[in-house]
C-alpha cells in the first residue's frame, strides 16, 4: 500500500496535536484545581486564625487567671482527598507577625496563611509554636488537650481540633491550636 | 484526505481545547470571587473582634499621654478596667487619638495601626463611628431633630433634655440655663428654648429612645467657642487655660436623665466616669473653651468620624467588606463600621 508521505506527517502532527491539547487541558484543570485549593486552605487558615482572635479576647476579658479555655473548630476531614496541616508560626522578629499556616501535605507549595492582629513578642501573648504537652480543662475528665505548634486538619470521630488559651498571670496568656481527644491517647 | 482536511481537524481541536479551558475558568469564577468575598468577611470580623473587644497595649494607652503611636504594641479600643468589663464599651481617649485634628504628637496613624494589626500590605481598611441616631440642633429655630439612621425617618417620642452652657459676661463665669426635659412629635422634632441668646454658649442634648441613648454637645454659635481635645483628665490644643472649668456630666436620676456640672482642675487625678464635656475660660477670660469626650460633637446631620488607611478618603472605598457594630463611647450609643479591601488579590 502506498501512503502518500503528506499524510503521514499531516496524521502524525494530529496525534500531537491531540496530545498536546490532552496535555494542556490538564496543566489548565490542575491549575483551577490548585487555585481552588489555596482558596480553600485559605478559608481555614482565616477561620483559625479568627477563633484564635476571639478565644484570646475571651481569655483577656475574663481576667481569670488558671482556667484553660477552648473552642472546639469544624474543619473538613481533608480537601478533595487530600490531607493538609494546620501550623501556628510566629516571625515577628522577621517582621513578618503571627499566623497560621495552613498547607496540603502532599503538596507543599500549595499553602496559605492568615495573619494573626496581635503582636507576640511586645505583648503578654505567648503563642505555643514549637512545644507540645497537655492542658487539663477543668470540669473534663475523659478528655485532655493535646496541643503542637501544627496540627493535621480535620474533624475526626475519636478527636476534634481546638483553639485554647490559659491566661497564666496578669502578665502572660497562653494560646495554641491542639487536638481533643481521649486522655488514653 | 486532503491537507485542507488536516488542518481543518487541527482547527478544531484546538477551539475545543480553547472552548473548554475557558468554560472551566468561567464556571469556576463565581465560586472563586464568593470565596474571596467570604475570606474578607472572616478578616473583617477578625479585626472588628481585635479591635472593639480589646483595649490594646499598654491598656490604657488612650488617656496616657507618655505613651504615643510608638510606644503602642498592640491596638485595641475596648475600655480598660482592672475589676468590672462590658463587652462593647471603647474608651473615649483611644477613640479621640484617631482624629486627625488633635495636636499631631497624639495622633496614632493608620499606617502604625496596619502594622500592629499585622495587616501589612495585603489589607487597606477604615473605621466609621457614628450616632446610633441623627440628632440635629437649628440655632435659628431652636429646634432639635431625631432621626433614625436608616432612611432618615423621625423618631416619634424620644425623650430630649437639653441644657445650656454660657459665658456671662456680666459675671464672668460660665453658667447653665435650667434643663429643658421634652419629648419629639411625630415629625422627629421639638423646640428647646431657653429665652436667652448668649454669643458663647454649649448646647448638651441628651436624647433616649426606647434605651438607646445619644448624647450630642453641640456648639451653635460656629466658631465663638474654642475647640480643645480632653485626653485622660487634661486638656491639650488650647493655651492659657484658667481655673474657671467645669465637667458637665449626665447621669440618670428618678427615671431621667440630669445634665449637671461640677468644677474642673487641672490638678485633678481623674475626671468623673459620666463626664460628656469640659467647658473652661480663657486666661483672659476673653475666650470659651470647650472639650467634649464624645468622638463626634457636631451639629452637621453626617457627623462621622472616619479613620481610614487611605489619605483623604472619607466617605468612598475601594471593593470592601463592611461590619458594622453598635458600641458605647462615654454613655452614648455609636455605631462603628468597619470596612477591609485587600490591596491585592
Amino acid at each position: 500500500m502506498d501512503i502518500p508521505l503528506k499524510h503521514v506527517i499531516g496524521t502524525i502532527a494530529l496525534i500531537g496535536l491531540v496530545i498536546a491539547a490532552g496535555l494542556s487541558y490538564t496543566i489548565i484543570t490542575s491549575y483551577i484545581e490548585t487555585e481552588v485549593t489555596k482558596q480553600q486552605l485559605n478559608q481555614i487558615a482565616e477561620n483559625v486564625a479568627l477563633n484564635l482572635i476571639e478565644i484570646i479576647t475571651l481569655v483577656n476579658f475574663a481576667n481569670y487567671t488558671g482556667n484553660v479555655q477552648m473552642k472546639i473548630l469544624e474543619l473538613p476531614s481533608d480537601l478533595g482527598g487530600k490531607a493538609y496541616t494546620i501550623q501556628l508560626i510566629n516571625e515577628t522578629s522577621q517582621n513578618q507577625g503571627c499566623y497560621v499556616q495552613t498547607q496540603l501535605v502532599t503538596r507543599k507549595d500549595i499553602t496559605a496563611k492568615s495573619l494573626i492582629p496581635v503582636n507576640s513578642t511586645q505583648t503578654h501573648l505567648k503563642l505555643v509554636t514549637d512545644e507540645e504537652g497537655t492542658q487539663q480543662v477543668r470540669g473534663e475528665n475523659t478528655k485532655i488537650i493535646y496541643y503542637s505548634g501544627m496540627v493535621y486538619g480535620g474533624t475526626q470521630d475519636i478527636q476534634d481540633i481546638v483553639v485554647w488559651a490559659w491566661k497564666e498571670s496578669l502578665w502572660t496568656t497562653w494560646v495554641g491550636i491542639g487536638l481533643w481527644k481521649s486522655a488514653g491517647g | 484526505m486532503h491537507i485542507y482536511e488536516y488542518l481543518f481537524t487541527a482547527i478544531i481541536i484546538v477551539l475545543i481545547l480553547l472552548s473548554s479551558s475557558t468554560m472551566i475558568s468561567t464556571i469556576s469564577e463565581p465560586s472563586h470571587s464568593t470565596s474571596e468575598k467570604e475570606q474578607l468577611k472572616v478578616t473583617a470580623q477578625k479585626i472588628m473582634t481585635q479591635i472593639l473587644l480589646d483595649p490594646g497595649n499598654p491598656s490604657e494607652w488612650g488617656s496616657d499621654v507618655d505613651i504615643n503611636e510608638n510606644n503602642l504594641t498592640t491596638f485595641g479600643l475596648a475600655k480598660y478596667s482592672e475589676t468590672t468589663r462590658e463587652a462593647y464599651v471603647l474608651d473615649p481617649s483611644k477613640v479621640l487619638r484617631l482624629d486627625s485634628a488633635i495636636p499631631s504628637q497624639f495622633y496614632i496613624s493608620p499606617s502604625r495601626v496596619i502594622d500592629l494589626l499585622n495587616l501589612g500590605y495585603d489589607y487597606g481598611f477604615a473605621l466609621e463611628f457614628y450616632p446610633a441616631l441623627i440628632v440635629d440642633y437649628n440655632a435659628t429655630t431652636n429646634e432639635v431633630s431625631v432621626n433614625s439612621q436608616q432612611d432618615g425617618l423621625p423618631i416619634w417620642l424620644a425623650n430630649v433634655y437639653a441644657r445650656m452652657y454660657y459665658y456671662n459676661e456680666t459675671s464672668g463665669q460660665i453658667e447653665s440655663t435650667f434643663q429643658i426635659n421634652t419629648i419629639t412629635g411625630v415629625n422627629g422634632t421639638c423646640i428647646v428654648d431657653f429665652g436667652i441668646h448668649p454669643e458663647k454658649k454649649i448646647l448638651i442634648l441628651v436624647v433616649d429612645y426606647y434605651g438607646v441613648r445619644v448624647m450630642k454637645v453641640v456648639d451653635p454659635s460656629g466658631s465663638n467657642v474654642m475647640r480643645a481635645y480632653l485626653l485622660g483628665n487634661r486638656l491639650y490644643g488650647a493655651s492659657n487655660i484658667s481655673d474657671n472649668a467645669i465637667e458637665i456630666m449626665v447621669h440618670r436620676k428618678a427615671g431621667r436623665y440630669a445634665i449637671e456640672n461640677v468644677t474642673y482642675s487641672t490638678s485633678k487625678e481623674n475626671i468623673e466616669p459620666t463626664t460628656v464635656a469640659i467647658l473652661a475660660l480663657s486666661d483672659d477670660g476673653n475666650e470659651m473653651i470647650f472639650a467634649p469626650r464624645l468622638p463626634v460633637s457636631d451639629a452637621s446631620e453626617e457627623a462621622r468620624l472616619t479613620y481610614s488607611s487611605i489619605q483623604g478618603v472619607e466617605l468612598s472605598f475601594p471593593f470592601a467588606y463592611s461590619v458594622e457594630r453598635s458600641v458605647i463611647i462615654c454613655g452614648s450609643a455609636y455605631i462603628v463600621r468597619l470596612y477591609l479591601w485587600r490591596m491585592s488579590f
